[in-house]
C-alpha cells in the first residue's frame, strides 16, 4: 500500500496551511524514527497491556449467531479497552510521541467524546495540558463523556460554528493548532487528517487486527466488518487481513434516516472526490465544493469525510462498504444487548446492524469477524431518548 | 529571472512593482466575496479602491474556513447562507470593474470542485489577476501553479513565520504577483498588538524576493500597518474591515484611507513629535493627529500623525479638533490659536494660547 510523499493512490496528501507544515514534518520523523525503535515499541506496547487492558478478548456469539440463523460470529472486543473504546489505542502511541518532541499541551476534537475521553486519559496519564473540541450538538447528545473529559481534567471547548458537529470541532481544533503548533501536539483520533496522520493512526490502531488475526490461530474469517466514521477502528482491524484477498473486507457507514433522505454519513457511498481538514478522499459536498452536514444518530459516524485509505480501498475495490440506518443500529443495540449481554455503542451496533441483516446470505460455514469498537454506556440516556419518542410517536 | 506572467496577473504584479519602485507602501484591503450581497460587494469595492487600497483580495466564502477566525468565518457562512457561488464573486470582480487589481482567496476544496482549469481560466477572464490558497502548501500547489500561471493568472504563494530559509526562498521562487508573509502563529482576526514574529518573517523574506512582501493577518489598526510597513513593503487588512460590513458601524472605506494615511506618513526617527511619546498629558488622539499638553509652554496643542506639512483641509481639521479641547480648557472666547511652529518648524503641529496670554494656566510663567 503506497504512502509516498503520505498518498494512498490519489488520495490523501498534505492540505494544510503553511504554518503547520514544520509540525508535520516533525511529526511524520518522531513517528518513524520511534516507530523503528524497539525502545518505543516496548514501552507502547507495555502501556498497552498493563494500562489499557490488552489484548482484548475475541467473544464468541453464540445465542446472536444462533438467533440470526447464520453463519458463526465472533467479537472482537475493543469495548472492554481502556475507556471504553478502540480510542486509547492511538492516543497513548500519539500521546508518547508529543513527549518525546516536548510537546507540553494536547488537543483533539471528538464527536461522540470517546476520542476526547481517550485523550484526556493520555494527557492525564502523561501530565499533559488538555483541550478538546466538541461541536455544541455532541456536547448535548454526549453529556457523559463531557463530564467524563472534565473529570480527568481536561478543558471541553463546545463549538458553535457551521453544523456543531464532528466537523466543526476539527475546524476549531486545527485553527488552536496553527496558533500554537510550537507547544501543543493535535491528536487527530482517526485515520484522517494529512500525512501523516492517516497512516500513522492506521499503525497504532493495527494492533486490533494483528491481535485478532493471532487469537483466530489457523482460523480464518471470511469477513470482517466494522463501523466506518472516519475509519480507524476499520482500518485498525483490516491491517490484519488486508494482504489476505480472501478475506472480505466490510465497512459500514452510517445511512442515517436512509441514503435516499439525504441525511446521513455514507461518505464512501455517495461522496466525491475532495479535500478536507488536510486531505484528499471522498467527501459530503455540494456542487460548489461546500461541505454538507452529515447525519447519524452515532456523533462518531456524523461526520461528512473518510480517512483517505478508505477511499483507496473502495476505489481498489479492496474493501467494500454498506450502510444502516439510524433505526438498524437502534434495533442491531438491543439484539447485542439481548442475545450477549454486551451494550455496544450506536458506532458499533452499526457493524452489529450490517451483520443482523446479511447474515442469513452468507454460507452457513463462514466466520464473521465483528469488530465490536466501543461500549454503548455513553449512548444509554440518548438510546431512551430514540426509543421513547418512537414510542410516543 | 521568473518567466514573464501575462495576462490580469501580469498587470497585478507590475502594478504592485511598480508601488515598491516608486517607494509606495502597498495596502491590500480584504473583503467577503458577495457579501452582504453582489451589489453590496461591488460598492464596497469601489469605495476601498478610492480610499487608497491598492489591491482587493476577494474572499470566495468555504463551509470550513479553518485559516479564518471569528470574524470573517461569520461573513462567510452568512455569504454561503444567502446562497454565494463563486461565480457570484467573479460577477463581483466584473461589475465592480476598480482601477486597482483584484485577487481571490478561497479554499482548496472549491477550487477542485470546478476544476482547476476552468477555475483559473474563469478567474482570468473575469479580470482576476492572483488566487491565494492558504490551504495549498508547496507539497502540493505545483499543478496549481503552472495551470493558474499558464492562463495569466498569479498563485500568491503564503510564507510562513516557523518555516526554514530553504522553505521560505522556494516560496520566494515559486510565488507570484506578492509573496503573502504571515506575521503571527495563528488565524485571521484583530489582535491588539504586531507581533514580534511580523517583522522577523518580513525581513526574511525582503532579501529572498523583488516581489512585494505583503504582511497579513492580525493587521488591523493604522498604526499596526505603518509599524509592519517598517519593515515590510505592504499589508492585508481583512478582519477589521469585514467585521465593519458585518456589523455596519464605521465605514470600511474610513478604516482604509486611515491606514493609507499611515502607511504614507513620513517619520523621522530623531524628531520627538514623530515619536509620540506620551510625556504629559493627552487630551485627545486618533488616527490622524494627538492633542497633548505642550510640555513646553503647558498649552493643548494638536500634532498631526505625519512628518511635515499636511494640505490646508487636514489642518483646517486638526484645527477643528484642537478647538473643541481649547473650550474645555479655556472656556469659549478664552483661547487663541498659535499656528508659529518654533522649535520643530517642519512637522506640523499648532498651539492654543489662553486670551491674552502665552503660557498655560499650568506653567510658572503663566500670566494673570
Amino acid at each position: 500500500m503506497s504512502s509516498a510523499r503520505g498518498r494512498f493512490g490519489s488520495f490523501g496528501g498534505t492540505f494544510v496551511p503553511e504554518t503547520l507544515i514544520p509540525a508535520l514534518e516533525e511529526l511524520e520523523s518522531a513517528f518513524e524514527e520511534s516507530w523503528a525503535d524497539s525502545e518505543f515499541r516496548a514501552e507502547l506496547d507495555g502501556l498497552l497491556h498493563s494500562y489499557a487492558g490488552r489484548p482484548t478478548p475475541l467473544t464468541e456469539a453464540a445465542r446472536l449467531s444462533a438467533e440470526l440463523g447464520g453463519p458463526r460470529i465472533l467479537l472482537k472486543r475493543e469495548d472492554l479497552a481502556h475507556t471504553g473504546s478502540h480510542k486509547i489505542n492511538n492516543c497513548l502511541g500519539q500521546a508518547l510521541l508529543a513527549v518525546r518532541m516536548g510537546k507540553t499541551r494536547v488537543i483533539a476534537e471528538t464527536g461522540a467524546g470517546q476520542h476526547g475521553v481517550a485523550t484526556a486519559t493520555v494527557a492525564a496519564l502523561f501530565g499533559l495540558e488538555c483541550t478538546i473540541y466538541m461541536g455544541a450538538e455532541d456536547v448535548a447528545r454526549q453529556s457523559l463523556n463531557v463530564l467524563r473529559m472534565q473529570l480527568l481534567g481536561a478543558e471541553v471547548r463546545p463549538v458553535e460554528s457551521g453544523s456543531r458537529t464532528l466537523k466543526d470541532a476539527t475546524n476549531e481544533a486545527l485553527r488552536d493548532w496553527v496558533a500554537t503548533v510550537g507547544e501543543t501536539h493535535y491528536i487527530i483520533g482517526s485515520v484522517v487528517g494529512p500525512h501523516p496522520y492517516p497512516f500513522m493512526v492506521r499503525e497504532l490502531q493495527s494492533v486490533i487486527g494483528c491481535e485478532a488475526s493471532q487469537q483466530l490461530g489457523d482460523a480464518r474469517p471470511d469477513v470482517v466488518v466494522a463501523c466506518v466514521g472516519g475509519g480507524s477502528n476499520a482500518m485498525g482491524i483490516f491491517r490484519g487481513f488486508v494482504d489476505d484477498p480472501r478475506v472480505r473486507l466490510v465497512g459500514v457507514e452510517a445511512a442515517g434516516l436512509g441514503i435516499e433522505s439525504g441525511r446521513h454519513g455514507a461518505t464512501l457511498s455517495r461522496g466525491v472526490p475532495g479535500v478536507l481538514h488536510g486531505s484528499m478522499s471522498l467527501l459530503l459536498q455540494d456542487e460548489f465544493g461546500q461541505i454538507l452536514e452529515a447525519h447519524s444518530i452515532s456523533a462518531g459516524l456524523d461526520y461528512p469525510g473518510v480517512g483517505p485509505e478508505h477511499a483507496y480501498l473502495k476505489e481498489s475495490g479492496r474493501a467494500e462498504y454498506a450502510t444502516a440506518t439510524d433505526a438498524e443500529a437502534l434495533d442491531a443495540v438491543e439484539l447485542l444487548a439481548k442475545t450477549e449481554g454486551i451494550i455496544p455503542a450506536l458506532e458499533s451496533a452499526h457493524a452489529v446492524a450490517w451483520v443482523a441483516r446479511e447474515a442469513v446470505s452468507l454460507p452457513a460455514d463462514s466466520l464473521i469477524l465483528l469488530n465490536l469498537s466501543g461500549r454503548g454506556d455513553k449512548d444509554v440516556q440518548s438510546i431512551a431518548g430514540y426509543r421513547g419518542s418512537l414510542t410516543d410517536g | 529571472m521568473a518567466e514573464v506572467l501575462g495576462g490580469p496577473g501580469g498587470e497585478l504584479e507590475a502594478a504592485l512593482l511598480e508601488k515598491k519602485a516608486a517607494g509606495r507602501k502597498v495596502l491590500i484591503a480584504y473583503l467577503t466575496g458577495a457579501f452582504p450581497s453582489v451589489e453590496g460587494c461591488v460598492a464596497l469595492m469601489r469605495e476601498v479602491a478610492d480610499a487608497g487600497a491598492d489591491l482587493i483580495e476577494l474572499g470566495i466564502p468555504f463551509s470550513d474556513p479553518v485559516m479564518d477566525g471569528p470574524v470573517i468565518q461569520r461573513a462567510s457562512e452568512a455569504a454561503l447562507q444567502s446562497g454565494t457561488a463563486p461565480a457570484d464573486v467573479l460577477e463581483c470582480v466584473r461589475l465592480a470593474d476598480v482601477p486597482i487589481p483584484v485577487a481571490v482567496m478561497t479554499y482548496f476544496n472549491p477550487v477542485f470542485r470546478h476544476g482547476l482549469e476552468r477555475f483559473a481560466s474563469d478567474c482570468s477572464e473575469s479580470g482576476v489577476g492572483g488566487v491565494i490558497i492558504p490551504d495549498l502548501p508547496l507539497e502540493e500547489s505545483g499543478e496549481w501553479e503552472e495551470i493558474a500561471k499558464g492562463v495569466g493568472v498569479a498563485p500568491i504563494l503564503l510564507a510562513a513565520p516557523n518555516a526554514a530559509d530553504e522553505r521560505l526562498a522556494e516560496v520566494c521562487e515559486r510565488s507570484r504577483g506578492f509573496v503573502y508573509a504571515i506575521s503571527l502563529l495563528g488565524v485571521t482576526g484583530e489582535r491588539d498588538s504586531l507581533s514580534e514574529v511580523a517583522s522577523a518573517i518580513a525581513g526574511r523574506l525582503a532579501p529572498m524576493t523583488n516581489l512585494v512582501v505583503a504582511l497579513g493577518l492580525g493587521i488591523s489598526t493604522p498604526e499596526q500597518a505603518a509599524e509592519a510597513c517598517q519593515v515590510a513593503d505592504g499589508v492585508v487588512v481583512g478582519s477589521a474591515i469585514v467585521k465593519r460590513v458585518l456589523e455596519d458601524h464605521g465605514s470600511p472605506a474610513e478604516l482604509v484611507a486611515a491606514m493609507r494615511a499611515a502607511m504614507d506618513a513620513e517619520k523621522d526617527p530623531h524628531c520627538l513629535l514623530c515619536r509620540a511619546e506620551r510625556v504629559t498629558h493627552w487630551f485627545y488622539d486618533d488616527d490622524e493627529c494627538w492633542i497633548a499638553e505642550c510640555d513646553q509652554c503647558d498649552t493643548p496643542m494638536v500634532v498631526w500623525r505625519s512628518h511635515g506639512m499636511p494640505a490646508d483641509e487636514v489642518a483646517d481639521r486638526l484645527k477643528a479638533k484642537l478647538e473643541s479641547v481649547a473650550i474645555e480648557v479655556y472656556g469659549e472666547k478664552g483661547y487663541w490659536f498659535d499656528p508659529m511652529m518654533r522649535n520643530i518648524p517642519d512637522h506640523f503641529h499648532c498651539h492654543v494660547r489662553p486670551a491674552g496670554g502665552f503660557f498655560g494656566p499650568g506653567s510658572p510663567l503663566a500670566t494673570g
